[in-house]
């Protein structure tokens, strides 16, 4: 991908290995953003989610060289936030999710309805109590609008074990939605 | 099947793999209730308009704060001293170039770490013979001091070798 300037993401990537290390900047501002809405409904906590994106991105700076294809740098980004995200889910398991559901629903929009707004709280309730797993896939697919395809080339996975994991989340989502309603 | 388990018909719906009218008459008030769950999907953008700036300020920051002792070392000197020393050492240099002209150059951010496998892409640079130890940072801030030492060839790692 390129951005400002028409660099693409690997010669940004190999400047920055040289030596030009402000560079760096590019690639944060280029895609701060990308991945923003992943974490927050993976976390279910915006200020969550902005610190996992911060340190992600310092961990991808500081891991640079491992970087196996610097033209895929936000593939090789995406890694490192899921992982962030995931160490984030252990660690905070016993936070109370309803909270942090409630963080989300908090940026309430005025211009939702009153009842919309109570149905997509209640979903963001029974996403945080899918395994982060099961969590993730249905994100992907139904927040992000990727493929199967898509999701299966980025987590480097299956399409069949993706399919799967995806059936659970709707049987469970519907399971929590109905002990809700 | 349990009760709380959607028919596979109604999860291909829910996957995009068949529409409503694809599904048959007995499945449809299941099917319009697991259309309804993906209506409630939050999909509107987020965004963290200052995060890039907290990056930067982080990584500025870690840069000095991780230097190794023997370069670095806080401990033995007054703030003065240690204020001083890190302004020799993490300085912006000011060199002059074949014209004559002054030119500054700045590495505010501690260079990433090197590649611990060989012939990884992008790892080359990383392996420059009598670079692999020679990053410095900066503070944060500039600081403008002027390299009097002569002869000390312009280096892209803001070490301003033999100044100490």
């Amino acid at each position: 991908m390129s951005g400002r300037g028409g660099a693409t993401d690997g010669q940004v990537v190999r400047a920055i290995l040289a030596g030009d290390t402000e560079r760096y900047a590019e690639l944060v501002i280029r895609y701060r953003d990308r991945y923003a809405r992943y974490a927050t409904r993976m976390l279910g906590s915006a200020d969550a989610a902005e610190d996992a994106v911060q340190d992600a991105f310092v961990r991808a700076y500081d891991q640079l060289a491992q970087c196996r294809d610097p033209d895929n740098f936000i593939g090789w980004f995406f890694l490192i936030l899921r992982n962030r995200c995931f160490a984030e889910q252990r660690r905070s398991k016993d936070v109370a999710p309803l909270e942090a559901a409630g963080a989300v629903a908090a940026v309430e929009r005025a211009e939702v309805p009153v009842e919309a707004d109570e149905r997509r709280r209640a979903l963001q309730h029974a996403l945080l109590e899918l395994t982060p797993e099961q969590r993730e896939v249905f994100v992907l697919k139904h927040v992000e609008g990727l493929s199967y395809g898509e999701i299966a080339d980025r987590l480097n996975t299956s399409v069949p074990s993706l399919k799967m994991r995806m059936h659970r989340a709707y049987d469970r989502l519907r399971e929590q939605l109905r002990d809700r309603a | 099947m349990t009760a709380h388990e959607f028919h596979p018909q109604v999860k291909q719906l829910l996957d995009g793999e068949l529409t409503l009218a694809d599904l048959p008459s007995e499945l449809r008030t299941e099917g319009e209730e697991a259309l309804g769950l993906l209506a409630a999907v939050d999909r509107e953008p987020v965004t963290f308009p200052g995060l890039d700036t907290r990056v930067l300020s982080e990584l500025r920051r870690r840069g000095c704060s991780e230097l190794p002792d023997e370069r670095c070392d806080l401990r033995r000197h007054s703030p003065l001293q240690t204020l001083l020393s890190a302004e020799r050492r993490c300085r912006q240099s000011e060199h002059q170039d074949d014209d004559g002209r002054l030119h500054s150059e700045s590495t505010l951010l501690r260079r990433p770490k090197p590649s611990s496998t060989a012939g990884a892409p992008g790892s080359a640079t990383q392996r420059a013979p009598s670079t692999t130890n020679a990053y410095w940072c900066c503070p944060a801030g500039n600081v403008n001091v002027a390299d009097h030492t002569p002869g000390v060839p312009v280096r892209t790692s803001g070490v301003a070798a033999g100044s100490h």
